[in-house]
């Protein structure tokens, strides 16, 4: 780590006062029915979902065909019954059917995908399996369902495992199979994973400072929440290599990596939830942090778990193998000013230049004064902006 | 998705916070709204808020659906009228569209303008939040048309503009296809698309699309 500091500009840090009159949301209206009985829904074109996960083992629900009708016809059951009688079953067979996930849950890299209503079935990637989580209600979101997964049988066995969202292929413009090839042309490592939102790596020194942008004092919340845990919150200001750079919570992994992962961030939790100022615990479990309501009304929990990531696999997880899968759609989106940004920021780290560092900074910050309007660089520029250069 | 009702000057005081879309339908005929209101909630298949709001004072529609964007938080926010008919999961298949093709603004097929514009429209509220610097869905100073126009252009400028056909919401207008069309609003349009809307379109093509 390099120790070299420019002073570049400073913002006095919010007071634990201010950051507790940040009043959670205390009338919520939520407005989410299921469709009313009788009401006729358009038919599914795809397979019933593989589980529901927020209250049921995942075995309970899987489908017994799960390979389409190969002619792709409705059958009449009528007719069918007339041409054949059903054979009898073997009740040790119907008994070991029961025991055992169905054979295309046996092999060995397990991906699931998780959807919340009907309608989103039908963007669900076909390389991957369906995962109904219309009942979870956890504020840790992705991470509740990997908790889930971990336990269950479903991944039992894989040599890989994860669970992406209903909005992978949006997200990441890929397709599920190609995912999948990325990993198999790249074996040996513990976990796979991707950032979607590729721009950031260009314009911030990390995406804690990103937080800042999109979540209310998230910088503020998120330094209680590491003093609290007893992490290093130099960690939230220092400039982060574009390859450590994830969010979206895409990882497909090794139960090794699940193994350390996932007892880290629930003893993390724990122990910041233990030790923080009560008002200001409040608030990390408000939906303060969503306040225009694009999250579902998440809480600053998931926002901070998502982030963790990196300074896991920099600690607990230093003995892991991982590779990033690149996501040559989101690459292509980017203009000339935010590849050379990224560059500039990566070479800066590679050599732990804090003149270059400073240089990117400036850059930077010419681009985003270009790119945003007058009020949202007063409102953020200088507080995305550390005063020290450092290198994590 | 559900149907509230509420008066415009009640809207303020709930916190209408929702994990879908909301629809905001500003209504003066009751009747109309819950018949309109009560059919696109129960053909929506998908979840959200159908958020019907009396304006007993008049104010306008432009007015009520910016106050309506102000006080309510959700990923997506659409607007719709007391004269429109809803197709069967209109909503569940314009979010479809808006997430496959990564779009900001969604034009329901509303029998009229076949998709040129959208005259009823589903936007993404981060995208729509950007667009003015007040805290305003359209364009504040339209009263009753070109706002919609405004929208689209600049969602076709972002090239995030949608179209689905299939999610039909249409514009039951019996009486208004002889209406003429709001002369101030006419004139604040042909000077907003000189200055380019604030600058944000730069396709010239666009900027006079509906001038």
């Amino acid at each position: 780590m390099a120790d070299s500091k420019n002073k570049i500009a400073g913002k006095k840090p919010a007071t634990s006062k201010e950051i507790v009159n940040l009043k959670p949301t205390t009338e919520v209206v939520r407005k989410m029915v299921t469709p009313p009985a009788g009401s006729k829904s358009r038919p599914l074109k795809r397979p019933a979902p593989v589980t529901q996960v927020a209250d049921q083992p995942i075995q309970s629900q899987v489908p017994t065909k799960l390979a389409p009708n190969k002619n792709n016809k409705v059958m009449n059951p009528k007719v069918d019954a007339d041409k054949s009688s059903t054979p009898a079953v073997d009740s040790k067979l119907e008994s070991n059917l029961a025991k055992q996930p169905p054979r295309a849950l046996n092999s060995p890299v397990r991906i699931f995908q998780i959807y919340f209503e009907g309608w989103q079935r039908e963007l669900l990637d076909p390389a991957f399996y369906p995962l109904d989580n219309s009942r979870g209600t956890s504020e840790l979101m992705e991470f509740a369902v990997f908790e889930q997964l971990q336990k269950n049988q479903a991944t039992q066995g894989a040599t890989l495992w994860g669970a992406l969202s209903w909005r992978f292929g949006e997200k990441t413009g890929m397709q599920g199979n190609d995912w999948v090839k990325q990993i198999l042309e790249h074996p040996g490592n513990d976990v796979y994973f991707c950032n979607p939102h590729v721009h950031n790596e260009a314009i911030f020194h990390n995406m804690w400072l990103q937080g800042e942008t999109s979540h209310p004092s998230f910088l503020d919340i998120s330094k209680s929440f590491f003093v609290a845990a007893g992490l290093d919150d130099k960690e939230l200001t220092a400039i982060h290599p574009s390859s450590v750079y994830s969010s979206a919570n895409y990882f497909v992994a090794t139960p090794k990596f699940w193994e350390l992962f996932i007892p880290y961030m629930r003893k993390v939790l724990v122990t910041a939830d233990k030790k923080l100022n009560p008002a200001i615990r409040d608030v990390l479990h408000s939906k303060v942090a969503d306040d225009k309501g694009l999250h579902g009304g998440a809480t600053y929990v998931p926002f901070i778990v998502e982030r963790l990531f990196g300074l896991f696999m920099r600690t607990e997880g230093k003995d892991l193998k991982a590779y990033k899968i690149a996501l040559p759609e989101r690459e292509r989106e980017l203009n000339v000013h935010l590849k050379l940004l990224r560059e500039m920021k990566d070479v800066a780290h590679r050599t732990q230049s804090a003149w270059l560092a400073a240089c990117w900074v400036n850059y930077r910050n010419l681009y985003l004064s270009q790119t945003n309007t007058k009020d949202w660089c007063e409102k953020y520029l200088r507080v995305i902006t550390p005063t020290e250069v450092r290198f994590v | 998705m559900d149907y509230v009702k509420v008066e415009l000057s009640k809207l303020s005081q709930s916190d209408w916070s929702v994990d879908g879309p909301i629809m905001v339908m500003p209504f003066t005929d009751e009747i109309s709204a819950n018949r309109a209101g009560q059919l696109a909630a129960s053909r929506s298949s998908a979840k959200g808020l159908l958020l019907a709001v009396h304006d007993v004072q008049r104010t306008g529609f432009v007015r009520v659906v910016n106050l309506a964007f102000s006080v309510t938080k959700s990923p997506w926010f659409g607007y719709m009228a007391q004269d429109a008919f809803a197709g069967r999961d209109w909503m569940a298949i314009a979010l479809q569209a808006l997430h496959k093709n990564r779009g900001v603004l969604l034009g329901f097929n509303d029998g009229k303008w076949q998709g040129a514009l959208a005259s009823f429209g589903l936007a993404s509220r981060a995208w729509a939040s950007t667009n003015y610097p007040s805290v305003d869905f359209f364009y504040p100073g339209y009263q009753r048309h070109y706002a919609d126009a405004e929208l689209t252009v600049l969602a076709l400028q972002a090239k995030g503009y949608v179209y689905e056909p299939n999610s039909v919401l249409v514009e039951v207008d019996w009486v208004k296809e002889g209406a003429t069309v709001h002369e101030p609003d006419r004139a604040l349009y042909r000077e907003r698309t000189a200055l380019g809307f604030d600058a944000r379109v730069k396709d010239t093509t666009l900027a006079t699309m509906f001038a």
